[in-house]
């Protein structure tokens, strides 16, 4: 609490004490009274101390388990649990990332002893925890001579935990690991896709002996499919100062690389490969590959709340290097990287290079928040289409995401020309 | 200041009322006016002085130290658009002099950004690319070519059309080697 001298009659007293003084020496009653009048506005603001504000605050939502977009009332209430006062100035803390849609998180009132003022506003919501900051309160006494700041503490949370997108199914590079699952390889093995034939072994079970081609030559053959092995993939979001660009609707890019990277854990997990995050930013996230329910359910916790994938702008220095070899050290051997970024300056395409050389297949999800409006957004979608260019020259698939437009949609179109 | 001010005030009225005192005809000589108006007027005055003084310099709180949060509280907090920093930097005035620090940034940009796109685009080895960017064969537009050629005057067309807009040559030129880039990375279209 500081209580402090706004000297706002300062200059008044100044001028009645002039007016006074003028008054006096020229016998005009008028501008005598007038200086007496000011002199006298003067004493009864000194009469005055700081106000000592002792206040209560209550702040209730409308729902406590919102999802993003949704509108959610917030009520505060102010008591003053102290004396009369007379100019009560009120802010509410609201978290950074939640936008206030109607309605002003401000009150200005005067407030008698025992007595509650109210103020609500609506704020819509966004994924992750936000939590409300302390109550800014400035009281004034009744002249506005004096004032005291202070913040009052209310606990309220608004936790938003959206579920992963769902996506069918996201293409991965070749390179995977020894188990089953639904990664073609070129080995023959149990699967569904022809692979060769080979001659018949005893034990060779008879749902795979090429009847056709016994009737056909006499010859007792096995049918081999394309063995399906399941990946280890770490889907990396990047985070870092540069990816927290906006698109045209106000949407940040770092917003749309968390729903890619949902969207894209959730369709590996249900085709049983294994899933790890990692948030390449200023503030550091990682979750090892794992499979299950229980690692689905700690890997939308770790999405939706983890600092690493918050919209809000880092606050602490990204220290590239540094972050770069502790993503390389966590990374398993055999772990394919999915990289969300939205490829707006060279550092981002350089590090998927890195990861490539490194010896792990990056495949590249990149939202294109870049405009047209002016001469430097349509430099930096120039900018992007040169990187990704440049990426795909040098093996790297690159799903290219028009923002606004549905992932699945961009996962196809790029499967496609894939395939092309 | 003010407290010298009414030692010498006391002063001099205590030497008068001796004065008076010891010789009473003395106050027919000095006429002395009415008293009581003269002092209140003289001290209003030097406390309206001392006030005014005292006001100047008072170190009054900034009106702009809660603007930053003020301003943020109602209104969405938007990270800025890709390319805001090129547009903040035209705004500034880059290249209307063509010799600060910032444009010849944003020049060493746009031209990396032409020689990448010629190389994977055309195939071109990057020493080349810069040879035609250097001799302006790279385009046919010439107010593109002139961005990053010396030797090649932006059409007179553009010039008088800078003269008369307030964008200088050095945006309108950027605008056509931009315009270009659009055209060979593919965004408009491509190249034939």
């Amino acid at each position: 609490m500081a209580s402090e001298e706004t000297y706002r009659w300062r200059g008044a007293v100044a001028l009645a004490l002039l007016a006074l003084a003028v008054g006096a020496a020229t016998r005009v009653p008028g501008v005598l009274v007038l200086g007496v009048f000011g002199v006298a506005v003067a004493g009864y603001a000194r009469l005055f101390t700081a106000p000592d504000p002792r206040l209560s605050v209550e702040r209730s939502l409308s729902d406590d388990d919102p999802e993003p977009g949704d509108r959610v009332d917030v009520t505060l209430t102010v008591t003053n649990e102290g004396s009369l006062l007379p100019d009560l100035r009120v802010v509410d803390g609201v978290p950074e990332p939640l936008s206030v849609i109607s309605g002003s998180p401000r009150l200005a009132t005067a407030l008698r002893a025992g007595k509650s003022a109210s103020v609500t506003y609506t704020v819509e919501v966004t994924r992750g925890d936000h939590e409300f900051g302390a109550v800014d309160v400035v009281a004034r006494d009744a002249a506005g001579s004096h004032e005291t700041r202070t913040s009052v503490a209310s606990e309220s949370a608004l936790a938003c935990v959206p579920d992963l997108p769902r996506l069918e199914s996201f293409p991965l590079r070749a390179q995977t690991v020894q188990r089953v699952g639904r990664v073609p390889t070129s080995t023959g093995g149990s699967g569904v896709e022809f692979h060769a034939t080979r001659e018949y072994r005893s034990g060779d079970p008879l749902s795979r002996v090429d009847w056709k081609r016994l009737a056909r030559d006499g010859e007792l053959a096995t049918i081999q499919f394309r063995e399906e092995r399941a990946a280890t993939v770490v889907v990396v979001v990047d985070t870092r100062d540069q990816a927290h660009v906006a698109d045209e609707d106000g949407t940040n890019a770092v917003e749309y690389g968390v729903e890619a990277a949902g969207g894209v854990a959730s369709a590996l997990l249900d085709s049983g490969d294994q899933v790890g995050v990692a948030s390449l930013g200023p503030h550091w996230a990682w979750l090892a590959p794992g499979l299950g329910r229980e690692h689905r359910a700690r890997l939308e916790e770790l999405l939706a709340r983890d600092r690493g994938f918050s919209v809000s702008a880092p606050d602490r220095r990204f220290l590239g290097a540094l972050v770069f070899r502790r993503l390389r050290k966590h990374l398993p051997d055999d772990a394919q990287v999915v990289f969300c970024s939205p490829l707006v300056d060279d550092d981002a395409a350089e590090y998927v290079r890195r990861l490539e050389a490194s010896g792990h297949p990056v495949t590249v999800v990149s939202p294109d928040v870049t405009g047209t409006d002016t001469l430097g957004q349509q430099f930096s979608r120039v900018e992007r289409a040169v990187r990704i260019r440049s990426l795909r020259t040098a093996g790297v698939r690159v799903i290219d995401w028009r923002a606004g437009d549905s992932l699945a949609l961009a996962v196809a179109d790029a499967e496609r020309g894939w395939s092309a | 200041m003010l407290r010298r001010l009414l030692l010498g005030f006391g002063v001099v009225l205590a030497a008068l009322g001796f004065a008076v005192t010891v010789q009473p005809s003395l106050a027919r000589v000095v006429r002395f006016p009415p008293l009581p108006t003269v002092v209140v007027a003289g001290l209003a005055a030097a406390f309206a002085l001392s006030a005014g003084i005292a006001r100047h310099y008072t170190a009054f709180r900034d009106e702009t130290d809660d603007e930053d949060r003020n301003e943020a509280l109602e209104s969405r907090l938007e990270p800025p658009r890709p390319g805001e920093d090129v547009d903040a930097r035209l705004r500034e005035g880059a290249g209307a002099l063509g010799t600060n620090v910032a444009d010849a940034q944003f020049s060493d940009r746009l031209r990396n950004v032409t020689v990448r796109s010629l190389v994977d685009a055309r195939g071109l080895a990057p020493a080349e690319a810069e040879r035609q960017l250097d001799e302006g064969t790279w385009t046919d537009d010439q107010a593109a070519a002139a961005f990053f050629a010396d030797d090649v005057d932006s059409p007179t067309s553009d010039v008088v059309g800078a003269i008369l807009s307030v964008d200088p040559v050095y945006e309108r030129q950027a605008e056509h080697v931009v315009r270009e880039l659009r055209r060979i990375a593919g965004i408009q279209g491509g190249e034939d």
